[in-house]
Parts: C-alpha cells; structure tokens; sequence
C-alpha cells in the first residue's frame, strides 16, 4: 500500500476509468442527474426529514430485534404460502437456487435486478448447473452480454456508450439496428419478451421484506421484475436477511424515501408487494415462491456495534450520486460488487480479511456528503474513519508513512520541536515542489513522498507558518486598535 | 441452515435472543370518507401527477364512458378483467375482448400476449403519485395489466384517494400480489436516455368515472 493506503491495483483501475473520456462524463452526468432529481424531490416533498427520521428508525429498530422480526415474517409469509430459505453463506445461497432450479428441471431462469445475485456469483453457479441464466432489467442485460460487472447499483450500465451497446446487440441479433434509444429499447424488449414466456424460472432480489403481512416487496420501473415474477411457475426472492420493515406504515416511508432517494421519482412505475404464490382460482401467477434469506456476512456486521447502523441500507445509491471520489472515477475503479462510499464501508465487512476490500475506506474525502444524502442517516464518513483506524491498527499502510507518522505525533507534542521541524520542512517542501533536476530527484527517491507525489501535485509551501503570519496579524491589529 | 440456527446466529450476534415480538395481526382503519368535490380534487391531483411520468387521465361522465372506451380500443385485441368489475355499459362495447372468466389458464396468457390492450378496474387511485392500485383476483389476474402493450384503467370517482396510506387497507387482505401501477413502464438505462415502454406497458390510460359530470 502507497501513502495514500491504495494499492496500485486500486489506482490503476482509477486511472484507467480517468483515462476514458466518456466513462468519465457519463458517471459526472449520471451522478448529477441523479442527485439533481434528489434535491427536486426533497424541494417538492414538505415533509421529507419528517419521512427520513421515521424511517431511519424504524429500520434501526428492525434490525436491533432482527431474529424476533425475521420469525415473525416467516410465520406469516408461511401462512401463504411462501417457502422459506435461509442460507448461511453465498454458497448454501447458490446451492439452495441451484437445487430448486434441479427439482422443477428448469432451463432458463429469468433474473430481475439483484445486487445480491450479483453478491453470491448466482449466475456462474446455475450456468455451472446447465440453467441459463439470463438477466431481464435492460441494464443488466447489457452488462451481461458484455461480459461485464454493474458500475451502479440503480443504473448498472451509466459506463457504456450507446454505440457499444448497439454493436452488442447487433452481435446477439445478427442483424443491423440504429443508435436510437427507443429502437435499442426495442429491440431488448422483442427479444426478451419470447424468453419470460418460456423461462421456468423467475428469480428476483428483494427489496423489502414487510413482516407484519409476510410479504416480499420489488420496485421497479421497466416491468421485468413483475414479468419474472408473474409468467415462470416457479419465482425465488433473494433477500438479505437485514432488508426488512415490521409495518406497513413503515413500509410507507420506505416508498416515499426509496425511489425519491435513487431517481428522484415520486414513486417508482411499479411497487409489486407479493404475498405468496398464486391463489387456487387465479389464472396467471407462479405456483410457488420461495425466498431464500441470505446472511453471507451480515451477521459478522451486526455483531460489530461500530458497523451495525449501516445494515439500515435501502440500497437506494444516493450516497454513490453524492460522493466525489465515485463521481469522478465511477464504480468499477472499486473492483467490488458495491462501489461508492456504501461499497467501501460493506464490503471489508463482508470479508474481513481481503486487503482489496480493506483499502476502499482510502478511497473517500471524508467529506461527509454521503451522511447527508442518505435517507437513513447512516455515519458512512465516520465509520470509514473507523475503519481507517482498524486497518492501521492492523498494521495494513505504509511503513514510512506510518513512521512519519509517529513521529509527526511526538513532534506536535512539543511547541518548539514543532516550530523548528515546521520550518525544516517548508523548506524541504519549497524545494522538492520546484523546479529542476534535483528537486525531482529527491522527490522520487524519498520515501513516503514518492508514494505521495505520485498520484498528486504537491502544493509549494508558503515561506513563513501560518502561525507567524497569524502572529503579525494580531500585532498589527493590537496597534489599530490602541491608535484609535 | 435451518431456521433455528439461523435465528440463532442472529440472536448471537445481538448479545442474545431479542424477547418474541407481538406484532398484531394487521387490521383495516376506516376509509376516507369524503364528498364528491373533494375526490374531484383529489382525481385531479392524480391526473397531474401521472400525466408527470408520461401516463394520461380524463374524467368521463357514465353516460360518455362507453363511447369513450369504444374511441379508445376499438377493434383491437384485448383483454379484460371480469363483468363484475366493470360498468354494464363498457361490457357491450368490449364484446370482442377476451374476458378472464371466459378462458383456461393456457389461453388467457396467448390472448394477453397477443393483446393490444389490457382493460382494468383498479382497487384505488392515488392523488399524491397518481398510482392504481391493482390487487391480483380471479376476476383480476396479474397478466390483464402487463403484457398487452396498452393498459385501460377504468375506476369511479369513489375510489380516488389522497395518500398512500389509503392503500395499504387492502394489504391487510394479503392479495397474492399488490401492485401499485404509475404511469408507463419506462427505463434510462442507455445514457440516461429515459424511455417509455420497456416490458411493461408503454401507454398507461385512466377514465376516472364521475356520475355527476355532465
Ligand atoms: S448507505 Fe444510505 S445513501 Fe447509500 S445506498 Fe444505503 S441507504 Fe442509500
């Protein structure tokens, strides 16, 4: 790890996503888009704080007496006949899916939006099991023909230009189609649409599960998910085992704040609250639905009070659309399934000892925008202090930045060692910050700046401290005041 | 896992078991009651609101209504929901649509598929999104609104509400799906391009029937 605690795996992958102007303006884009839509909603919408602060808690309070709460959605769910799952790990996760997929004899499932899908690596197992799986939500569709993984967890595909993506789809269809929205819109859906009817799977994620009337909700807005979860006999819901409200009332908040918080919508174009399978005497509708409850990590976070608030999440993104280092560098520069100050915050903690993961608290101004954004007021800025915190305890960084640092710690003790050190190193600063060979040299063969020049411009030191400078002001001012 | 276990990893990661939760059954409030004029407004605020994300919305008199619908659909394919979830008058100029009722499960999916429009009653309309409420019935299947490319909602004026609270009575009931419906599908996916009609519908109609209007 470098001075700046990422490694160069990290910042390659910034640096490429630097490197592609359209990338680079596509997230700027997306990202403003986004959270201009947010600040519209909360203009128009009186009682937005009123909707954040009861929904903050009682997501909170659900996740504080999770095991009760869960017992009591599986009860009702139960009663109507859901099948209930529950899945320590991605793996049982996959395998549970895999088996379902195997008793019905299915050969293609029909996916709607996941994230946890794509967190358990769904898809790899069921193509290991011969089911195809194909993913419906026009974004991840393309994603998935491309080979690719999402760069936002609302909009998978803000990353790609359309050219690439008629040039996708002309390579799927064998045929020649224009750059045009509507037209490419329109050929995913004529293609699409044979698959939902013939599917004999339909698997969803979950957006949240309300316990008081057991059931499992899903919002959307291109109809996929009602699609996935209507036409196949048989519909799975992927669920964390966090993603769920005891009331409806709370469930209220939730569809005022969830898609406010990720588009802007008022609503998004379809909230499909599903309470089991379809009744006896219904003509359409799957014969079963199963959810599988999934830990795989989730528990580990409960358990650590520093951590446990940010199972709150709605996955809504906005903390993604506020953050300046996802803006700049977009999702993929994280190398995780969730990017943004979410991702960085989530995924160490779902594997506490993937340095990878473990970086992504460095990636971060510290800024606080993400804690303002979020409609349940979860500390990311302070827990991605935190976690900066454990991973230096964890001896994770750089040595000579570490040792700059104790050092820098003894000497701030101490007002004249400060002094004297302070103007040691402006002058150094001065130096190494100007022009010529031999300024350069030092620079890149000193360690710690080396790491720190590297990735940024060092900014030349002023000649004389501030608190020198401070120091005349006051006189200065001492005399006006006694002239008068 | 099974659930035990389960359960008990939690409880565990909690610094113990959480004391059972006693959540009561849940139970319906009393609807809104409230005056023509006032569901007028309300209707109105619905209107606007869905005609916001690319839905339409007019208010008809009964006597208007089967005109309205004929203009409407005319000859095309379509589905729709039971007799009994629909004014007499709209029966007689949807002869030609396939109603639910009258077919096995086999068929009614062929018809809906080869559909051009889908004819609905809705449980609500709500003013503050301008979303109806759609629970699934036998005399309302889910497919009725989903797969033709047009969806026709005909509701009273009795049935527009102001919020969404006014919605979550009918969960109570825990209807095999409970759907809220606002405007056409749409996506913005392709360079935040947005676009109407992905999967679902791309034309989102609603005739708010009001038996007062001249
Ligand atoms: S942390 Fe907050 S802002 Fe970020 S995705 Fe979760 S709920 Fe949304």
């Amino acid at each position: 790890m470098s001075a700046h605690g990422l490694t160069d795996d990290f910042l390659q992958r910034a640096q490429h996503a630097l490197g592609q102007d359209f990338l680079r303006q596509a997230v700027r884009k997306t990202t403003d888009r986004l959270r201009d839509g947010r600040a519209q909603a909360v203009r128009e919408a009186g009682d937005f704080e009123a909707w954040r602060d009861a929904l903050s808690a009682s997501r909170r309070r659900a996740i504080a007496r999770l095991d009760a709460v869960l017992r009591v959605f599986v009860e009702r769910a139960s009663a109507h006949g859901v099948q209930v799952h529950f899945a320590a790990d991605a793996a049982e996760a996959c395998a549970i899916v895999v088996e379902l997929a195997r008793a019905k004899g299915a050969r293609l499932a029909a996916k709607g939006k996941s994230m946890l899908s794509e967190e358990i690596e769904l898809n790899q197992a069921l193509e290991a099991a011969c089911v195809e799986a194909l993913e419906t939500d026009l974004g991840e569709w393309i994603i998935q023909l491309a080979g690719e993984r999402p760069s936002h967890i609302i909009l998978p595909v803000v990353h790609k230009p359309r050219a690439e993506i008629r040039e996708l789809f002309e390579q799927h269809g064998g045929i020649t189609l224009s750059d045009e929205t509507k037209v490419l819109a329109g050929y995913a859906r004529d293609r699409l649409r044979a698959e939902f009817l013939r599917a004999d799977l339909g698997i969803t994620g979950c957006n949240m599960a309300i316990a008081e009337t057991g059931a499992v909700a899903l919002f959307s807005n291109e109809g996929n998910g009602r699609m996935v979860s209507t036409l196949p006999k048989t519909h799975i819901a992927l669920m964390g085992m966090e993603r769920i409200v005891e009331t409806r009332a709370d469930f209220v908040d939730l569809m005022r704040l969830l898609p406010r918080s990720a588009t802007g919508q008022r609503i998004t174009t379809y909230v499909n609250v599903l309470h089991g399978p379809k009744r006896t005497h219904e003509l359409d509708g799957p014969e079963e639905l199963h959810v599988v409850v999934v830990d795989a990590g989730r528990s580990q976070q409960l358990a650590d009070r520093d951590y446990r608030e940010a199972l709150a999440c709605i996955r809504c993104g906005a903390c993604l659309n506020a953050c300046p280092v996802y803006s700049t560098v977009g999702g993929h520069a994280y190398g995780t399934v969730y990017p943004g100050p979410i991702g960085a915050v989530i995924e160490p903690l779902y594997a506490r000892d993937d340095e990878r993961r473990a970086e992504l608290a460095n990636a971060s101004t510290l800024c606080g925008a993400c804690h303002e954004a979020c409609p349940v007021r979860i500390p990311l800025h302070d827990m991605l202090v935190s976690l900066r915190q454990a991973n230096v305890r964890q001896g994770r960084g750089d040595r000579s930045e570490l040792a700059l640092q104790r050092v820098a710690a003894r000497a701030m003790a101490v007002p004249f060692v400060y002094a004297g050190g302070g103007a040691v190193a402006r002058w150094f600063g001065r130096f190494v910050a100007g022009d010529g060979a031999w300024p350069r040299f030092v620079l890149h063969h000193t360690p710690v700046l080396q790491a720190m020049a590297r990735q940024r411009v060092l900014p030349k030191p002023p000649v004389r401290a501030f608190r020198d400078q401070w120091a005349d002001l006051a006189r200065e001012d001492m005399r006006g005041s006694d002239g008068r | 896992m099974d659930a035990e276990s389960f359960y008990a990893r939690i409880a565990s990661a909690l610094g113990g078991p959480s004391p059972a939760l006693h959540l009561p059954p849940a139970l319906k409030v009393a609807a809104v009651t409230a005056t023509a004029t006032e569901r007028r407004a309300w209707a109105h605020l619905a209107s606007e609101r869905l005609r916001s994300v690319g839905g339409s919305a007019e208010c008809v008199s009964r006597s208007q209504l089967a005109a309205r619908v004929q203009e409407l659909v005319g000859a095309s394919p379509t589905v729709r929901v039971a007799d009994a979830l629909l004014p007499a008058e709209v029966l007689s100029v949807l002869g030609q649509a396939t109603a639910c009722t009258a077919v096995d499960a086999h068929t009614w999916r062929e018809a809906c598929a080869a559909a051009t429009w889908g004819v609905t009653d809705a449980d609500a309309w709500i003013a503050e999104t301008g979303s109806v409420l759609l629970c699934a019935q036998r005399d309302r299947p889910r497919a009725t609104s989903l797969l033709p490319r047009h969806h026709l909602v005909i509701v009273p004026l009795e049935r527009v509400i102001p919020s969404l609270e006014g919605a979550l009575n009918a969960l109570v009931d825990t209807p095999s799906q409970w759907l809220l419906v606002t405007g056409p599908s749409r996506t913005s996916d392709i360079e935040n391009d947005l676009t109407i009609g992905v999967h679902g519908p791309a034309v989102l109609h609603v005739l708010v029937v009001d038996e007062e209007t001249a």
